[in-house]
């Protein structure tokens, strides 16, 4: 999928638990997982606010472009 | 479809909705059931006292019955009971339906199952009801001379209303499968 997301390297930036995360933005813990391994359809710009103010960053530094490799010929 | 299902934050909405309609979901419940036990008591009735029956027989085919074996009246008795089991059937489908609503589980696929269940079984009702109602006075002036026997089929005005109903049921079973669908989707954005 062309949008990586990068929570699980700002969590360990910042030195969080995933648990802890998902307390003060009152998210289950199970969608954190889900989050960091990219496997949700989307993020709403309240919980991504919410994330950034946890975090003290950037929207660009959870989410990251990387376009899909053209197949070789 | 993603794999490992995020958990449906259980909103505001959907919790405003389960405590406004709990009420309204118990009544349907005990009204389901009530509805059944009554249908077999009336059923009972009418053949213990086989006025009704009778009445019916002679308001609507001209029909004088009243000479009926016993053996006709156990036969009424049997067609009510078979009757009887397709009102069960649609009193069960809505009572594990508005039991899904009361657990919270309205914009779900199992409730958008059961609601076409619910359309589905009253259909069904409504048929066994349309072949009952003939097929009583038929057994009821089975001692009758041939020529008496003029026609044993009616429909009523309501009939055509129960069928849309039904249909109505059917279809917006339909329509709450793609919105539970669609309440899927959208609970895997966090």
């Amino acid at each position: 999928m062309p949008i990586v997301v990068n929570l699980d390297v700002m969590l360990a930036k910042r030195k969080m638990r995933s648990r802890d995360l998902a307390q003060q933005i009152s998210i289950a813990e199970q969608n954190v997982s889900l989050l960091k391994s990219g496997k949700v359809k989307g993020v709403r710009f309240d919980t991504l606010e919410k994330i950034c103010e946890a975090l003290g960053c950037q929207p660009g530094d959870i989410l990251e472009y990387r376009p899909e490799e053209p197949p070789k010929a | 479809m993603t794999h490992g299902v995020a958990l449906p934050a259980r909103g505001a909405n959907l919790s405003l909705l389960t405590r406004k309609i709990g009420w309204l979901c118990q009544a349907i419940r005990a009204l389901a059931i009530f509805y059944a036990l009554l249908a077999l008591w009336g059923f009972h009735h009418a053949w213990a006292t086989r006025a009704p029956y009778e009445l019916t027989a002679m308001n609507v085919f001209h029909l004088d019955v009243t000479g009926a074996t016993a053996a006709q009246w156990n036969a009424v008795l049997a067609m009510s009971l078979c009757l009887w089991l397709f009102v069960a059937a649609l009193s069960f489908c809505v009572f594990r339906l508005f039991s899904l609503y009361l657990n919270g589980e309205v914009l779900t696929g199992e409730a958008a199952l059961w609601l076409r269940r619910v359309g589905i079984a009253g259909l069904l009702a409504i048929l066994a009801d349309f072949v009952e109602r003939s097929a009583v006075v038929y057994a009821l002036g089975a001692h009758l001379p041939e020529s008496a026997h003029t026609k044993h089929i009616f429909i009523g005005t309501e009939d055509v209303i129960h069928v849309i109903l039904a249909l109505t049921l059917i279809a917006l079973g339909h329509i709450q499968k793609t919105a539970a669908d669609i309440a899927d989707e959208h609970s895997q954005f966090v």
